[in-house]
C-alpha cells in the first residue's frame, strides 16, 4: 500500500476528516480497521516553498550542472559544478550542491551532520558466534576466532554512535572467539595426534 | 537513492545522554534491515542496521501528524502457522497408519509443537498495524513498530512531546480546519504514483513452478532418480522466487487479482512442501527400511509406486496456480508494453 498520510495505511482509502484528534481509536469507514489519526499546528502552517529554477532564456548562458534546462545562478564551492536555486543548498555561509554534502566533502557539514556508524561490536559478536559453530572445521575456526577477538577489542576503543548501546556483541566476540580459537587448536591438535598415532 | 546524513546540532555526546529509547524493534518487509525509534530532546531518530548503522532525524517541531491502522497481517500468520501445525500433525500421524508404532514417530510432533508454540506467541504478541508520521516534506512508515501494543506506547508517547513543541489541536477544532487544509491541498487526498513493477520475478517464479510441474507429469510417466530430483531442486527455485514476487508486488502496479494469486501460489507451495515431507518421511520409516531413523533426503530410494503420489501432489498444488498466474502475468505485461508502443507510433 503506497504511503498516504490521509489514508488507511490498510487499505488506502481516504479518511473522513472526523477521524483526526479523537481520544479513543477510530475505525476505518472502509476496511474497518482500528485507526489513530492526529494532528498537529505544523500542518497549518503556511509552508515556505523553494526557489525555482529558471529556465535558460538564450543558448548561450550555463545551465544548471544537475538541471539541463535550468539557468545556472551558482557555483558550488565544493566542487565547482554550475547550479540552478533549487540544487543550492546553503551551509554555514557556503553554496554547495547536495552530491558534495552527500559525499562528505564539505567540512562544515561534516561537524554537523550524523554519519552512519559502523558497530564493530554486532560484527564481533556474528563473528565469535559463526566462529564457535565452525570451530571443528579448525581452519574456519582458526581464522575468525582471532578476527572476532580482534573485533571486540577495536569495537571497546571505538568512541560509540549517537544513541547509547551495551557492548554485548564485543562481550561476546572476545569470550566467543577466544573459546572457538581454543577449541579450534585442541581440535587440530587431536586430529594430528590421531594421524600421528595411526600405524 | 543514496543516503545523505541528517543535521545535527549540538555535540554528540550530550545527545547521547539525552536519547529515550522508544519501544519496538524490527525490520519491515521481508529483507529490510532492523530499525530502532529514538526519542532526543527536540527529534526523534530512526536508526536503521545492524553492522552499519544509518540515522534519520525528524524534528518534533516539523511532524505534521501521527496516525496507525491495524492490518491483518498477524491473524494471517497466526492462521498460516496453525495451518501449517495442522498439516504437520497429521503427516506426523501418517506413519502410524502404515503400521509404524506411534513411539517411533513421536519425535515428528516436535516440529508440530514448535508451530503452535510460533502461533502462539504471535496471537500473544497482538494484532499488526502500520505506523505513519508526516513531516513538511515526506511521510515514514516507522518499521520499528508493527504491533498495535508498541504503536500506541509510542503514539502517546510522541503526541504529548510533539504537543509541548507545537501546541495542540483540539478535538473538536480538528475536523474542521482538516476539511479547510484538504479543500486548500487536494492533492493530500490523491492517490500517489505507484512504483511501476514490470513483474519479471512473477514470470520467473510462474515459470519455474510450472517447469516443476511438468518435470513431475515426465516423473509419473518415467520414473527416474534425477527427474525427481530436478522437479524439487526446481520447485524449491519456484517457491523462493514466489517469495521475492511477494515482497516485490508491494506498493506496486502489479494488478491486485495477479497479487492475491501469488500469495494463494505461495500457500499452496508451503503446503505441498509440508505433505510431500511428511508423506515422504511416512513411506522411509514404514516401507523403505523400517527402524532406521526417517531421513527426508532419502526420497531417491523410494520406489516409482510410492512416488506416484508425491508426484500427484506436486501437481495438484502446482498447476492450478501456476498455470493462471504465467499468463495473468504475461498479459499484465503486453498491457505495460502496449502504451509504450502506442507512443513510439504517435507523431
Amino acid at each position: 500500500m503506497p504511503r498516504r498520510m490521509f489514508a488507511c495505511p490498510n487499505c488506502g482509502e481516504p479518511w473522513p476528516a472526523d477521524l483526526a484528534n479523537r481520544l479513543m481509536p477510530g475505525r476505518c469507514p472502509s476496511c474497518r480497521a482500528e485507526a489513530r489519526l492526529h494532528v498537529f499546528p505544523a500542518l497549518f502552517r503556511s509552508e515556505s516553498t523553494g526557489a525555482e529554477g529558471e529556465s535558460a532564456a538564450l543558448d548561450g548562458e550555463s545551465t544548471c550542472f544537475y538541471h539541463a534546462g535550468k539557468r545556472a545562478t551558482v557555483i558550488c564551492e565544493g566542487c565547482g559544478a554550475f547550479m540552478c536555486p533549487l540544487c543550492d543548498v546553503e551551509l554555514a555561509g557556503r553554496h554547495v550542491c547536495p552530491r558534495c554534502i552527500e559525499r562528505g566533502q564539505v567540512p562544515e557539514a561534516r561537524e554537523t551532520m550524523i554519519p552512519p556508524h559502523t558497530r564493530l561490536d554486532q560484527i564481533a559478536g556474528s563473528l565469535g558466534l559463526l566462529s564457535l559453530l565452525t570451530f571443528f572445521m579448525c581452519f574456519p575456526g582458526i581464522i575468525l576466532g582471532p578476527l572476532a577477538v580482534g573485533f571486540g577489542i577495536a569495537s571497546l576503543a571505538r568512541p560509540r554512535g549517537p544513541v547509547p548501546y551495551v557492548r554485548w556483541g564485543a562481550a561476546g566476540g572476545i569470550i566467543g572467539g577466544s573459546v572457538a580459537t581454543l577449541l579450534a587448536i585442541v581440535w587440530m591438535l587431536f586430529f594430528f595426534s590421531a594421524f600421528t598415532a595411526a600405524p | 537513492m543514496a543516503y545523505v546524513p541528517e543535521r545535527i546540532d549540538g555535540d554528540m555526546t550530550g545527545g547521547r545522554r539525552a536519547y529515550q529509547r522508544l519501544p519496538g524493534v524490527g525490520g519491515s518487509g521481508l529483507w529490510r534491515s532492523r530499525t530502532e525509534t529514538w526519542l532526543g530532546p527536540d527529534h526523534l531518530l530512526l536508526v536503521e542496521g545492524v553492522y552499519t548503522e544509518r540515522y534519520r532525524r525528524v524534528d518534533l517541531a516539523d511532524i505534521q501528524a501521527i496516525s496507525y491502522a491495524t492490518t491483518p497481517g498477524a491473524l494471517r500468520a497466526t492462521w498460516a502457522l496453525l495451518t501449517g501445525a495442522a498439516l504437520m500433525f497429521g503427516g506426523g500421524l501418517l506413519p502410524i497408519a502404515y503400521g509404524a508404532a506411534p513411539g517411533e514417530v513421536l519425535w515428528l510432533q516436535a516440529f508440530t509443537f514448535l508451530l503452535v508454540v510460533a502461533a502462539g506467541v504471535n496471537a500473544a504478541r497482538g494484532p499488526s498495524c502500520r505506523f505513519l508520521l508526516k513531516t513538511g516534506v515526506q511521510t515514514i512508515e516507522v518499521p520499528s513498530l508493527r504491533r498495535v501494543r508498541k504503536a500506541d506506547k509510542v503514539y502517546e508517547v510522541l503526541l504529548n512531546r510533539v504537543e509541548a513543541v507545537q501546541g495542540a489541536v483540539s478535538t473538536p477544532e480538528a475536523p474542521t480546519r482538516l476539511s479547510a487544509h484538504f479543500a486548500a491541498h487536494p492533492e493530500l487526498l490523491r492517490t500517489p504514483g505507484l512504483r511501476v513493477s514490470r513483474a519479471r520475478l512473477h514470470l520467473l517464479a510462474y515459470a519455474a513452478v510450472l517447469t516443476s510441474a511438468a518435470v513431475s507429469a515426465v516423473d509419473l510417466a518415467i520414473p527416474l532418480d534425477m527427474v525427481l530430483s530436478v522437479a524439487g531442486m526446481v520447485g524449491l527455485a519456484g517457491a523462493v522466487l514466489l517469495l521475492a514476487a511477494v515482497a516485490e508486488q508491494r506498493d506496486s502496479t502489479v494488478p491486485p487479482s495477479l497479487r492475491a494469486l501469488t500469495w494463494w501460489a505461495l500457500g499452496a507451495q508451503a503446503v505441498s512442501f509440508v505433505l510431500s515431507v511428511a508423506a515422504g518421511i511416512a513411506i522411509v520409516v514404514t516401507q523403505i527400511d523400517p527402524g532406521t531413523p526417517p531421513d527426508p533426503v532419502m526420497f531417491e530410494t523410494i520406489p516409482p509406486e510410492y512416488r506416484q503420489p508425491l508426484d500427484l501432489l506436486g501437481l495438484l498444488f502446482d498447476l492450478p496456480f501456476a498455470l493462471p498466474g504465467f499468463f495473468m502475468t504475461l498479459s499484465y505485461r503486453r498491457k505495460l508494453r502496449r502504451p509504450a508502443r502506442d507512443a513510439q507510433a504517435t507523431p
